[in-house]
């Protein structure tokens, strides 16, 4: 990762087995079915290629900021 | 959670170095988010003893102070206001470098220093620069300051879950690490402290259902003003813990060592029993923070007969607080119940350490064995005669046993662990099981409140065996092509086409302001939430356009002249035709809308043009480049964010595709905007729709051109007259395009002249001029006979 979190972890997206009970409620037997789950957000992986270090620029709608991305 | 590496290696201590530690305990699930070291990395900085102090000479706020190393005793210039005979300070010898500053011999004021004498701050220890910092009395002169205040220690923050706030503690990291490595875990047990006088204090429980356990004793002739110990000070402040007073930094210490919040009382200042309980309407109580709470039956209260005395839980009040003159005092090691904190002191606007362990769950079994260390800690310090130390139990959590079975946990887990790795993990884990054939029965401990089900189990072998240990299958499955659909066009295509008008994309939040929906898109009720994270995002969008209003606001603020933004995202409507499906709920719609907004010159600063204001034309011109090519309709039309004059609805082969309009001076006016802002927002579906272009071959002759100058009532739409045309156009008529438009002076009032220039071509022959008159003849007389229209001439 570039930029001044470079060499610490970054959260980038949660993943995990579905809880029993989820698998439940959908109607599924969750001894026959398995659920796992992944999930992660676009501005994290843009985050990391930029190098930028706060997700709130993004929405921010800052004309200076977004403008670089033309 | 923030966990000073010595601390921790004093209860369980692997041949690792911190750093892989770190790695090691990140990797299975408790995350060290950042491993810093208590202090930088000077070298040559050594215990002084000042032994004597004289005025400098030649400087009212300096000293020289001779200074003891052990070996020299040194000449030093000192500033700080606390320089005293006997006093042990820092002394950055000739030669250190503190940060860009290197100590060196030199003369200040006439006076030659050999050093200098330092403060916190200039070390980098902290922001303290209040003076020279203190070191304990028993640092001998000449001592290695990195030794005697432990500077090579690192300090590990964790980031951790709430399922684990078993790790809300040295010991609980500490059981950890000795699983995760094998290391021994010290025991944490504490012997007794014998009751010196039968002195208690009366206490019960009315509602076991808030407060489970409650454990209390007296300690009588405290000298609570006794100083904090340096080791104990030390510990609490690397762990973010501010040393307070003797008592409280006992309790704090406690709290974070074995993970066992504690309160202490003033014993003369608690009026009657101590009683746990449901708070009733209209009580009252000052906190230790100097918040005063109203309480009710939903928060568990500690009472005595004066009423409630504190949140059980959560914080401690004022009128009982132990003081640095308390006497005799009064411990509390209780257990609430999780369901009983959960979301109370979120409710009065403050958090606790323990209102933060208690609603996450604290060990129900340590509360002697918490109110016993901290007895061993205050007699050490504040000396006094304990009394005997009282439990009562009132209603504990049961702890079932979970089954966990073999080859479940090797299929989830992807992984053949083998059975006794199992047990193994579990007994490092000082999990309590019971092995049958293919399944383990564990039996969670009482500092463990996360453990309900197989997956909790399958789960603590998953991590302690080791996530990267899992080895990666890419699952195999056949794939097909997928045709893409050719005539609708993409979102993506969409955005690219207003990127190339000189838009920039924006993403604003579907939470907005009640007020914008009133405002902008005349909805009075829209769609709220049930729990918003403010009032200003309290409900969703049902129009894009209040988001963009706030970014040129936001633009607009930080001195940005031309400003163009656009948007691509869903609003959210009440619908009453909507059905349930699969991605639908009954009553409620979300379509994509496309929505852009220009403010500031039409074109930047340039020589070629001179400069004007973006207008409703210019914004019409970006829709037709957004929808070609296909044609809009504009329909003069008022919609309530726009100018009543300057809004049309735009349609799409007769579907209604949307709005464009010029913000009504109203809105600028309440928005406080100081120019024009023009905005459209169709609906995404209606744009991306189209057919596959059905091309006509151009004819080979030549085109004749006509131009027709109309008078016409000034209140006769140019779309009208050109609706007009409809099927009635003659055969060879091909375009009709407006080129003039002029009201003015030189006409009769109410009369306007607008110009058209007819093209006419014929794909078999070239056209007489007789024809082209013809064509144009009965166009004339169409828009005489529709509109009144005359030829100006």
């Amino acid at each position: 990762m570039l930029g001044p979190h470079k060499g610490r972890w970054l959260e980038l997206s949660g993943a995990g087995q579905v809880h029993p009970q989820v698998v439940r409620n959908f109607g599924l037997d969750p001894e026959r079915y398995i659920g796992f789950a992944f999930g992660s957000g676009l501005e994290r992986l843009t985050m990391l290629r930029y190098g930028i270090d706060d997700l709130r620029l993004f929405f921010d709608g800052d004309l200076r900021f977004l403008r670089q991305f033309s | 959670m923030i966990v000073p590496e010595y601390w921790l290696r004093s209860l369980c201590n692997p041949s690792m170095k911190t750093e892989k530690l770190a790695q090691l305990l990140t990797m299975s699930g408790l995350e060290v988010e950042s491993c810093t070291p208590v202090a930088p990395p000077f070298v040559g900085v050594v215990v002084g003893e000042i032994i004597a102090v004289e005025r400098h000479p030649n400087a009212d706020k300096l000293t020289v102070c001779t200074v003891e190393t052990g070996k020299h005793k040194l000449k030093v210039v000192c500033g700080a206001p606390n320089a005293r005979v006997g006093m042990k300070a820092p002394l950055a010898t000739v030669g250190t470098k503190l940060g860009d500053l290197e100590i060196k011999a030199a003369a200040l004021r006439g006076v030659e220093s050999q050093g200098m004498l330092c403060s916190a701050r200039e070390l980098g220890l902290s922001e303290d620069h209040a003076g020279l910092l203190e070191l304990p009395a028993a640092a001998k002169p000449g001592q290695d300051l990195r030794r005697v205040l432990e500077l090579d220690e690192q300090v590990l923050s964790f980031k951790l879950t709430p399922n684990r706030a078993d790790c809300l503690s040295m010991l609980g990291i500490a059981r950890e690490v000795s699983a995760l490595t094998g290391a021994k875990l010290k025991s944490t047990k504490v012997k007794p402290v014998a009751a010196q006088s039968k002195t208690r204090h009366p206490f019960k429980i009315t509602h076991a259902e808030g407060c489970g356990r409650f454990a209390g004793r007296v300690i009588r002739g405290v000298n609570a003003a006794a100083p904090t110990p340096h080791w104990m000070r030390q510990r609490l402040e690397r762990a973010g813990q501010r040393s307070i007073s003797a008592l409280v930094d006992v309790t704090n210490y406690v709290m974070l060592e074995l993970g066992r919040p504690l309160h202490v009382y003033d014993q003369d200042k608690l009026k009657g029993a101590v009683d746990v309980r449901w708070g009733r309407k209209g009580e009252k109580v000052l906190l230790l923070n100097g918040q005063e709470v109203e309480v009710d039956p939903a928060v568990l209260c500690i009472t005595d007969d004066s009423g409630p005395i504190g949140l059980g839980g959560i914080m401690g009040g004022e009128s009982t607080k132990a003081e640095t003159t308390t006497r005799n005092l009064f411990l509390e090691s209780a257990f609430f119940h999780p369901d009983a904190i959960a979301g109370r002191a979120r409710r009065y606007n403050f958090s606790s350490d323990a209102a933060h362990r208690f609603e996450r769950g604290v060990d129900f079994a340590n509360n002697v064995q918490g109110i016993e260390r901290a007895t061993q800690l205050i007699l050490e310090i504040c000396g006094g005669e304990p009394g005997p130390t009282v439990d009562l139990v009132a209603r504990l959590p049961k702890r079932k046993p979970v089954r966990m079975r073999v080859a479940r946990a090797q299929k989830v887990i992807g992984v053949p662990v083998a059975e006794k790795e199992i047990g193994s993990i579990f007994r490092r884990l000082g999990l309590p099981f019971k092995r049958q054939s293919g399944s383990f029965t564990v039996t969670p401990p009482s500092h463990r409140f996360d453990l309900a089900i197989e997956e909790d189990l399958i789960e603590e072998v998953a991590r302690v065996y080791g996530f990267e240990r899992i080895p990666a299958r890419p699952p195999r499955a056949p794939a097909a092509m997928a045709a893409t659909p050719e005539a609708p066009r993409a979102l993506h295509a969409l955005r690219e086409r207003l990127a190339a008008c000189d838009f920039q994309e924006v993403i604003t939040f579907s939470f907005v302001e009640p007020q914008w929906e009133a405002d902008l898109a005349g909805e009075p009720n829209p769609i709220r939430l049930l729990n918003p994270i403010a009032s200003q995002l309290s409900v969703m969008r049902s129009s894009l356009l209040g988001g963009l209003l706030a970014n040129v606001r936001y633009n607009l603020a930080r001195k940005l002249s031309r400003i163009r933004v656009f948007e691509v995202g869903r609003v959210f409507q009440r619908h009453a035709g909507t059905a349930d499906g699969p991605v639908q709920v009954a009553g409620l719609r979300q379509p994509m809308r496309i929505a852009a907004a220009a403010c500031g010159p039409a074109l930047e600063e340039q020589w070629g043009a001179s400069s004007r204001a973006v207008d409703l034309y210019d914004l019409k011109a970006d829709v037709d480049a957004l929808l070609a090519p296909r044609a809009a309709r504009y329909e003069v039309a008022a919609h309530p964010a726009f100018h009543p004059g300057r809004s049309a609805r735009i349609l799409v082969d007769g579907r209604e595709a949307g709005w464009i309009g010029e913000l009504h001076p109203r809105w600028m006016q309440k928005y406080e905007l100081t120019q024009g802002l023009v905005c459209f927002e169709v609906d995404a579906a209606v744009v991306q729709d189209g057919d596959l272009p059905q091309p006509r071959v151009p004819s080979r002759f030549p085109p004749v051109t006509r131009d027709i100058a109309l008078l016409v009532d000034a209140n006769i739409g140019v779309q009208a007259l050109l609706d007009a045309i409809g099927s009635e156009k003659p055969a060879i008529v091909v375009q009709v395009g407006l080129f003039d438009l002029y009201q003015g002076s030189s006409l009769p009032k109410w009369k306007k002249s607008v110009a058209f220039r007819v093209v006419m071509q014929d794909t078999e022959r070239t056209l007489t001029d007789a024809e082209a008159d013809a064509a144009r003849d009965a166009l004339v007389a169409l828009w005489g006979r529709r509109f009144g229209a005359t030829l100006r001439t």
